[in-house]
């Protein structure tokens, strides 16, 4: 065999090494520069919202106003006495307190506390009746707000004051009408209003 | 073929390997990565691609109220007697895990909004995939109705419910570390 000139078996041997050596070294260097440099793909905004995905807007009780329930049916129909509180503690998170009691004689603590941002922004509405369960005076005052609470949407008015009326001694029982939660508690013998989220 | 002409045969065959390898290598390891679920953010893993502040201006437009903290964002919203709370924490503007809670003082079934908010969460990941957003929506969805803790990884993701209460659920996502 002439030394000078290399075998079939080893020219193939060789370029196969070539291979195998310049693929190894180039495909490392490669991987890495790509698996450093590149992030995946993904989400380029949020999912879309469902209708029913938590509002602000919502904070509110409907169609209510404080002119609505201060002025015209405490004060105008029922002669209670409205004004702006200074008591700073909030059942909600509203800036404002309305604060209404009942001004005849002999019918002692009977409040409406109205808790609100603006006159059509209210965001807890509460009546207390201090007279003894079976009273047809707490009877009256909390349909009394189930009607004043749906003064814009008259067919929800009648039922919420007969359930307002029937549960009047209820303990700790809750109903939810036109998106507004309504919860009588006997233990501070008064009924409340919020929006039901 | 001299010994001579085999040894230039062979580098360029090293040579013409070494820049194919390279190019392959790249494009392999490129196309790997670009349909993994999870990016790099520094020492962490990440939601790829989608950035923490999209998820918290989304939430702002719904009127949440949102606080800066070291690690991400605050968002709260009270309505009634229901408090949604999220909070997102980022690393390089991506988003390493999440964890949102409703509290909502009510028993009995979730409500539409508290449905609403917790699946818009869930599918914060995948909002490109509608294929994992119904697998995570068929997790989650019955888990909703109270009674028990549970866990789950979806999509390489983990996710952790706390329903035991239903008046206080909460739902942790997280993308994993290193």
């Amino acid at each position: 065999m002439n030394p000078r000139k290399p075998g079939g078996a080893v020219t193939i041997l060789l370029i196969l090494g070539a291979v195998i050596v310049g693929g190894v070294l180039g495909g490392g260097p490669g991987a890495v520069a790509a698996y450093l440099t590149t992030q995946p793909d993904g989400p380029t905004a949020p999912p879309v919202m469902l209708p029913e995905f938590p509002d602000a807007a919502r904070r509110y009780l409907p169609d209510l106003t404080v002119a609505g329930l201060a002025d015209d049916w405490l004060e105008k129909a029922n002669g209670y006495k409205c004004s702006p509180s200074d008591i700073t503690t909030r059942r909600s998170q509203a800036k404002n307190l309305m604060s209404c009691t009942t001004t005849e004689a002999g019918l002692s603590s009977m409040d409406v506390d109205i808790e609100y941002d603006g006159d059509a922004q209210i965001q807890y509405v509460s009546v207390r009746c201090g007279h003894k369960p079976g009273s047809n005076y707490c009877k009256t005052l909390f349909a009394g707000l189930g009607d004043a609470l749906f003064f814009r949407r008259r067919e929800l008015a009648k039922q919420a004051a007969e359930w307002a009326g029937k549960n009047v001694d209820g303990d700790n029982i809750n109903t939810s009408i036109g998106g507004v939660r309504l919860s009588v508690d006997l233990g501070s013998h008064s009924i409340t209003a919020i929006p039901d989220a | 073929m001299t010994w001579r002409r085999l040894r230039f045969v062979a580098l360029m065959v090293a040579l013409v390997m070494l820049v194919a390898g390279g190019a392959g290598g790249y494009l392999l390891t490129r196309s790997e990565r670009k349909t993994s679920y999870r990016a790099s953010c520094g020492n962490l893993y990440c939601i790829p691609s989608l950035k923490a502040s999209s998820v918290v201006d989304a939430l702002q437009g719904r009127g949440f109220t949102c606080a800066s903290k070291p690690s991400g964002s605050e968002c709260e919203l009270r309505i009634g007697n229901t408090t949604y709370r999220s909070r997102v924490s980022n690393k390089n503007g991506l988003i390493y895990s999440y964890d949102n809670s409703v509290n909502s003082h009510s028993a009995g079934e979730a409500s539409a909004s508290t449905k609403a908010f917790l699946v818009w969460l869930a599918a914060l990941p995948f909002s490109d995939d509608p294929v994992l957003i119904e697998e995570i929506n068929g997790w989650l969805l019955p888990r909703l109705g109270g009674g028990a803790d549970v866990k789950a990884t979806i999509g390489g993701y983990n996710y952790s419910l706390t329903a035991l209460d239903q008046q206080y659920l909460r739902l942790a996502v997280s993308v994993g570390s290193r």
